[in-house]
């Protein structure tokens, strides 16, 4: 869906689960939710991630349920297909 | 899918409403600054001299600054800002002569952001309603734009991704945060508008 905008460079940079210990959490398990930290540019021809943020993984928070994935962002596709 | 904007809109409006006027309430999500520390790794020395109104009704799900900060002097979008953690940590970054225009479309959620644009000082703030499929920003006018928990809400993502688009200048930045789903929900459910809002 981002990539369909026209976005390049997608990364998934984060996956926790917001909702353990809310109210909500019984539902949010129910479907398997996440929460992620996504970025993604817009497309300039021949240009790439300025150099202040061209690091192949970029800060992996540490909250609660939190944990790392792929970098590179493998797993964004697959998350981004999911979303609701 | 069905489901029908206009009430999914009002549905939310009164949600958020309420986590503005009474964040402590209890909703079935976390709201306020310890869970931001504590859940979505925020850092506590950052939010310490935001205001209880910035943080109090804080309700993302995640951390998009972290993915970058913004840089002196440039422009960010704030798509869904709420009561603003993102936008005043973001107008802190940019600094008086950069901009974080903060978009959303709940009434009190804008009469709080306002508050504390004059509470905090940091005018570079402006708070405009709008909603995030039809952003009210001219083309390639922001170089970075964020946001935390609000796309899940949006009946046409695919729009509110265009309209990021459009407004980011060639080579800006999108930092978003939000919920994603590993098991589909049943279509009937998709348009049940309970389901959106809890």
């Amino acid at each position: 869906m981002i990539e369909a905008a026209g976005f390049v460079d997608v990364q998934v940079a984060w996956r926790g689960r917001p909702f353990d210990g809310a109210t909500g959490q019984s539902k949010a398990d129910k479907f398997d939710t996440e929460g992620v930290n996504i970025r993604a540019r817009k497309s300039q021809a021949g240009a790439g991630w300025p150099e202040s943020l061209r690091k192949d993984a970029v800060a992996v928070l540490k909250g609660k349920g939190a944990y790392p994935v792929n970098p590179r962002g493998a797993a964004a596709r697959k998350v981004v297909l999911l979303y609701l | 899918m069905s489901i029908d904007t206009a009430c999914l809109r009002e549905a939310i409006r009164a949600v958020y409403g309420e986590v503005a006027r009474d964040p402590k309430k209890g909703y079935h999500f976390h709201t306020g600054p310890r869970y931001a520390v504590d859940h979505l790794g925020y850092a506590a020395m950052d939010l310490v001299d935001l205001p209880g109104c910035v943080t109090g009704s804080f309700a993302g799900v995640g951390a998009p600054l972290s993915l970058g900060a913004p840089r002196p002097g440039e422009t960010v979008l704030d798509i869904g800002a709420g009561s603003g953690l993102d936008t005043f940590l973001a107008a802190r970054a940019v600094g008086a002569t950069g901009r974080v225009i903060a978009v959303d479309m709940t009434p009190a959620m804008l009469a709080l952001g306002r508050e504390s644009i004059a509470l905090t000082g940091l005018e570079q703030v402006e708070y405009r309603e709008g909603f995030a499929e039809a952003l009210p920003m001219p083309d390639e006018s922001v170089d970075l734009v964020i946001s935390n928990g609000v796309i899940n809400l949006s009946p046409d993502k695919v729009a509110v991704f265009r309209e990021a688009y459009r407004v980011l200048k060639p080579d800006g930045r999108l930092q978003i945060a939000d919920i994603v789903l590993h098991k589909e929900i049943p279509a009937a459910a998709r348009d049940d508008i309970a389901i959106w809002t809890a």
